[in-house]
């Protein structure tokens, strides 16, 4: 068991989410805003302008003339796809450095984050539920494991032994060994960064939903968690080990062409995000 | 020793017996592994569903993402690299059933039948597996010896 004030105090001592992000994410659900009072926000946030300019520039865009103005690229980029581009770097920092215990030894736990983040906007889509904040909600879900992750990584073979040996999933004897699990500290640290009620419960109950009771982006969520097994980008340790998918599969009606269907088509989205994030 | 990583829905050979190829946390997707000891090639894939069936002639049909296109296209790759069908030993690793109450779509079993299916049609035994189960998984395969190895979320390495 770990001291919960030690948890307390490290999350509190994380530094605050960067305010321009969530300024320019929160202009973006405007589909009016133009890219000047974007460009606006955006030219004090050095990190941010760099990527978007980096990423226009990539060939994925195909630009002939190279574009050095940040109104000009934010303009080329769309409003879309710029929105995806700014929430993953404002979270990156977070993620760099990191070398946790759930994690293999290929720093997976931001790869499954992006790829929980794809899912969870695909799956709304899909679903008919379209929803702004999936997206970040889903980038954010494991944000406990950047706290926990040390912790998890001095316990884990105890953990998993009694994973494995009653058939328990990974949170819940997370929480017996360490007195709190990942999904809690995400809770936390959202909740220091002020986020909005609605992603800081999907954030805290992604492994303890019931389909009676949370939203649907919360419900969304905890099945792109489950569906990114099927990807290949689960965090090595813990991924396999949970629970519920039938349910919430059941919950959305999904059959097994739409979950493929949905792999499909976010497989080669992840593909060509990581290609714009790996060499920044 | 430089290691080659395979991203999912991709794959690579090589014939330099300085690499390692290695494909990380599986899960239900399944790691093909080949290798031709005679000519020391080897190559590693990472597929992620069984039938190529609902792509519908999608434009940007990508074969690795399934087993029924993505293993002829290894096939054809080590042919390349001037490996012979006769000589090619297989591995098939992965296809986790995650913890799920009722093993509701079950994609990774999908995915090693498939396995079965295209090389059965092919006059391929299948040599080594390691699948299954609630295992998530890591794929080595050294080119100079052909061993490979598979690093497990239940913390061991075993050698196939």
């Amino acid at each position: 068991m770990i001291d919960l004030n030690k948890i307390k105090s490290e999350v509190t001592a994380l530094p605050p989410f960067r305010e321009t992000i969530l300024r320019a994410n929160k202009m973006l659900s405007d589909p009016e805003v133009s890219a000047r009072e974007l460009a606006a926000v955006l030219r004090y946030d050095v990190g941010a302008t760099a990527n978007i300019l980096k990423i226009c520039n990539s060939a994925y865009f195909g630009v002939k003339v190279p574009v050095n103005n940040l109104q000009q690229a934010i303009v080329n980029i769309g409003h879309q796809e710029l929105k995806n581009i700014l929430i993953i770097s404002g979270t990156m920092p977070y993620f760099t450095g990191t070398q946790s215990g759930y994690e293999g030894e290929y720093g997976e736990l931001l790869r499954h984050s992006i790829a929980t983040a794809l899912l969870a906007k695909r799956l709304g889509d899909y679903l008919d539920r379209p929803d702004e904040i999936l997206f970040l909600a889903g980038l954010l879900h494991d944000v406990g494991k950047l706290v926990l992750g040390t912790h998890v990584r001095e316990e884990y073979p105890s953990i998993i032994q009694r994973v494995e040996q009653k058939s328990l999933p990974f949170h819940e004897v997370e929480k017996e060994v360490l007195g709190i699990s990942h999904d809690e500290v995400g809770g936390m640290i959202l909740e220091h960064w002020n986020f909005p009620e609605e992603i800081t419960t999907a954030v805290r109950h992604h492994h303890t939903f019931d389909v009676t009771e949370q939203s649907d982006t919360a419900l969304i969520v905890a099945l792109s968690d489950t569906l990114s097994n099927f990807m290949g980008t689960a965090t090595f340790s813990d991924g396999i080990y949970y629970t519920g998918f039938g349910g919430l599969a059941a919950h959305f009606k999904l059959r097994l062409e739409d979950i493929q269907i949905i792999l499909s088509h976010s497989v080669r989205e992840f593909m060509e995000i990581l290609d714009v994030f790996s060499s920044s | 020793m430089p290691n080659i990583v395979v991203d999912i829905a991709n794959m690579a050979v090589s014939n330099n017996p300085e690499d390692i190829l290695v494909t990380y946390a599986l899960g239900s997707c399944l790691g093909i592994v080949l290798y031709d000891p005679v000519v020391q090639v080897g190559g590693l894939a990472h597929i992620m569903l069984p039938d190529s069936s609902l792509e519908n002639g999608s434009p940007s049909f990508n074969p690795l993402k399934y087993i029924d296109t993505g293993i002829p296209v290894l096939y054809k790759k080590m042919y390349q690299f001037n490996a012979q069908k006769s000589r090619i030993h297989n591995a098939i690793i992965g296809g986790a059933q995650i913890m799920d109450d009722n093993n509701y779509f079950n994609i990774g079993e999908r995915n090693f039948a498939a396995v079965r299916k295209v090389f059965w049609r092919n006059n391929v035994l299948i040599n080594k597996k390691h699948v299954g189960d609630r295992i998530n998984r890591t794929v080595r395969l050294e080119i100079a010896t052909g061993k490979i190895t598979v690093k497990l979320s239940s913390g061991s390495t075993i050698v196939l």
